[in-house]
């Protein structure tokens, strides 16, 4: 709404109101002459209308009217044209008239007749101001109004504004939480798949995932496996099953609704009808082979099939890649598995070792070890990152002995080995074969040489025991002579003894012709026991022989020979009279003979060499310390052991095991 | 009774001859085959003391060399044992077979003598 403000009047209009016509008259002339704009009404009632009809400055209203006083007049005017400046003029001055015009009426002026022409003339023209003084107070008022009304009009447009604003905002932001919570449902899609690291866990996440927010029915997975066999992985009961299946060969590398043939292709394997079917061939990213598939069996709407759509293709590629590290991670098992077995399958222990010297991996024969390496496997190691080269040492690990081998691993690029192979090749046997051989060697060298000694020596010394006997009867009288001969004689025959002895085991070494037949021990021991008397004379024997019939399988001179060694060398260890106990039995399907005296016993350090050949612990001369290591021979000849267990002023237990003859047959 | 000793250790020889002559025998002595052939074949001996290994001849050889109806009883003296050796022995006519060493060479001058006797 636009505002007029009035173009400033110094001059407005009067109209003067009173009924005397020649009051109006009167005051028309004076008007005029004081060139003041006048209008006379002598109606009070016409007067309102023209106020009504046209617009004055001032109204100039006689007291004393017939139709109403001026006072009301004034009340009236006051009220319908506020801006209109009263000025009431009477011709009787009345206390009560003079209060009623200023509190009722709100006069400008109170003027008494007859007026004074210029005075009123002055108050006229004051009239005149006072009322543009109004009216521009109205237009300032209206102006401040209005311009109230366009500020109000204008707030309430920004008002709007806001509003429309925050509602775009609130939408957009509504838009983004969607975003967002798409983006963090992904997100928490993708976390979930990356818990899960087998096939069968990602199926089961689909499932449950794909039924919490669609009428999906159940997934299905067909793959290549590891032995480049074409597998389905489908729910069968809740539970995950696996089934070989023949290579599909509808295969296609897009996303598609199933086919009949597809269809019956699953019936077939999973044993029930399928109706719809979702394939959604999935990228093999890294491991080779072929495209893995997921099968979705839906009951998807029109709607539906669309959202899902729209759901599974943002979810694709975090699919296929889930898939596809399970895929690789079923192969890097397979390998390390692979590695693995290869690993166990080598019978040495085989361990890698860091630097710290942890046993990082190890085989299942390595187990058997101690986890905390020996001084001299962390030496090895030592050596081994100092050198970068291989090293190598005989070390006792358990009961046994081992090569050990020591490979540092160089991967390229690192300059100091951080890991080591250590290889140990169990050589406890090799070790023993190895001193047997030379044993053997030994036993065959000292065989051959045997006989020829024996001949070259039993000649001369035959010669000597026999001339010293003749020397003795021919000179019986002379004591000194025959006494020294006596001494010739016994050394004589101490020297033929070592040779029968050297021999002997010459003969058992060799593998004599003598052959081996079937006998029982006892008669053996019973005969050889006479052929002990001497040896025997001071000492009491206890025999238990339980079984007659315990028959062995070799030569019987040898085991004489054997039974007589023992025998005599269990006489020779009791230096006071005691008991020499002879046993046969059957232990564990062997026959067994021991030999038991109640004489000196053997020191420990001793026992691991009593059957080493030229071992003795008796005087020089006394023996050839081949007595036992013959019947050891003699015994292993004939498959079978001896044994000794002794305890130091005690006595010894000599124990023979042999096969016993027929021993199968039974 | 004409007895010929054929060994090459001469104690043996000697310890033998002694007790022999001792006892009245006539004896001979060879120190080794090709002797013991030569004197064997001379002197007609009736009990031979006869040495295995000899260096000439050895004793199976002389005793080859000889042939069987010598007339003599031969006592094969050998160092060496073994069962075959003696049968093979056997077939040269061989009565006796002493092992050598001997602890009592009376005893074993004596069984000799009753041998021939």
């Amino acid at each position: 709404m636009s505002v007029h403000l009035s173009p400033k009047q110094t001059e407005g209009r009067v109209l003067w109101i009173d009924d005397d016509e020649l009051v109006l008259s009167s005051a028309q002339r004076f008007l005029r002459d004081k060139k003041i704009n006048c209008e006379v009404c002598p109606s009070p009632t016409k007067a309102l209308d023209i106020l009504n009809a046209e617009k004055f400055s001032v109204v100039i209203v006689d007291q004393r009217m017939p139709e109403m006083t001026g006072v009301e007049l004034l009340e009236i005017i006051r009220s319908k044209h506020p801006q209109t400046t009263r000025i009431m003029i009477t011709g009787f001055l009345d206390g009560n008239t003079l209060e009623e015009s200023i509190n009722r009426a709100g006069v400008f002026r109170y003027v008494t007749k007859p007026w004074n022409e210029d005075e009123l003339a002055a108050d006229i023209h004051r009239a005149f101001e006072h009322h543009n003084s109004l009216v521009e107070q109205q237009a300032l008022t209206l102006q401040v109004r209005e311009q109230n009304r366009s500020l109000t009009t204008l707030n309430e447009n920004l008002e709007k504004i806001v509003f429309d604003r925050t509602k775009i905002i609130s939408e957009s932001r509504r838009e983004v939480e969607n975003k967002n919570l798409k983006i963090k449902n992904l997100i928490s899609f993708i976390q979930e798949l990356n818990k899960s690291e087998s096939l069968e866990d990602l199926l089961s996440y689909f499932k449950k995932e794909f039924q919490s927010k669609f009428s999906v029915v159940v997934p299905h997975l067909l793959f290549e496996s590891v032995s480049r066999q074409s597998v389905l992985m489908y729910f069968q009961k809740n539970q995950i099953v696996e089934k070989q299946v023949p290579h599909p060969n509808f295969i296609k590398l897009d996303i598609h609704a199933s086919k009949r043939d597809e269809q019956e292709f699953f019936a077939k394997v999973i044993g029930r009808p399928v109706t719809q079917l979702l394939c959604v061939p999935l990228l093999r990213y890294q491991s080779g082979g072929i495209v893995p598939l997921l099968f979705i069996e839906h009951n998807f709407e029109k709607t539906e099939y669309d959202v899902f759509l729209d759901y599974l293709t943002e979810r694709l590629q975090v699919i296929g890649l889930a898939v596809d590290r399970s895929l690789m991670v079923l192969e890097l098992k397979n390998e390390s598995h692979r590695w693995e077995k290869t690993f166990d399958s080598i019978e040495d222990p085989i361990a890698i070792i860091d630097v710290d010297f942890n046993i990082l991996r190890m085989n299942q024969t390595f187990d058997q070890f101690s986890k905390v390496l020996s001084e001299d496997e962390t030496h090895l190691i030592k050596e081994s990152a100092r050198t970068k080269l291989p090293q190598k040492k005989q070390i006792k690990k358990l009961k046994s002995t081992y090569e050990t081998y020591t490979y540092p691993i160089l991967f390229s690029g690192i300059s100091h080995p951080t890991n080591f192979v250590n290889y140990y090749v169990d050589v406890t046997r090799q070790r023993e074969l190895y001193s047997k051989m030379i044993q053997n060697e030994k036993m065959v060298a000292l065989g051959l040489m045997a006989g020829n000694i024996a001949h070259e020596l039993n000649n001369p010394l035959t010669g000597i025991s026999s001339i010293a006997q003749v020397l003795m009867q021919e000179n019986k009288n002379k004591t000194r002579l025959v006494e020294d001969l006596e001494e010739v004689n016994k050394a004589a025959i101490r020297c033929q003894k070592v040779i029968e002895d050297l021999l002997e085991f010459s003969q058992t070494t060799k593998g004599q012709k003598d052959h081996d037949v079937a006998f029982a021990v006892n008669d053996i021991i019973q005969r050889t026991l006479p052929l002990l008397k001497t040896a025997l004379r001071y000492h009491s024997i206890e025999m238990e022989l339980t079984d007659n019939n315990l028959m062995v399988f070799m030569k019987p001179r040898q085991l004489q020979q054997v039974i007589f060694n023992l025998i005599n060398n269990a006489c020779q260890s009791l230096r006071e009279p005691g008991t020499i106990s002879i046993l046969t039995e059957v232990e564990n399907k062997l026959a067994k003979i021991s030999i038991a005296d109640t004489g000196s016993g053997i020191v420990e350090q001793d026992l691991l060499r009593i059957f080493d050949p030229f071992f003795t612990t008796k005087a020089e001369g006394e023996g050839t310390g081949l007595g036992l290591s013959v019947c050891k021979s003699i015994i292993e000849k004939a498959g079978g052991t001896i044994s000794v267990i002794s305890k130091v002023g005690k006595g010894s237990t000599f124990s023979v095991l042999l096969p016993i003859h027929g021993a199968k047959v039974k | 009774m004409k007895v010929l000793i054929v060994d090459d250790e001469m104690l043996i020889r000697r310890a033998i001859s002694r007790i022999l002559e001792k006892k009245g025998h006539q004896v001979k002595l060879a120190a080794d085959g090709l002797e013991g052939l030569k004197i064997w074949n001379e002197f007609k001996p009736q009990l031979v003391f006869l040495d295995v290994l000899m260096p000439g001849l050895t004793g199976p050889e002389l005793l080859k060399k000889m042939g069987p109806n010598t007339g003599a009883r031969v006592v094969l003296m050998s160092a060496y044992s073994g069962e075959e050796e003696i049968e093979s022995f056997e077939k040269l006519g061989i009565e006796t077979f002493l092992q050598k060493p001997f602890n009592d060479i009376y005893a074993v001058v004596d069984q000799m003598e009753k041998l021939i006797q």
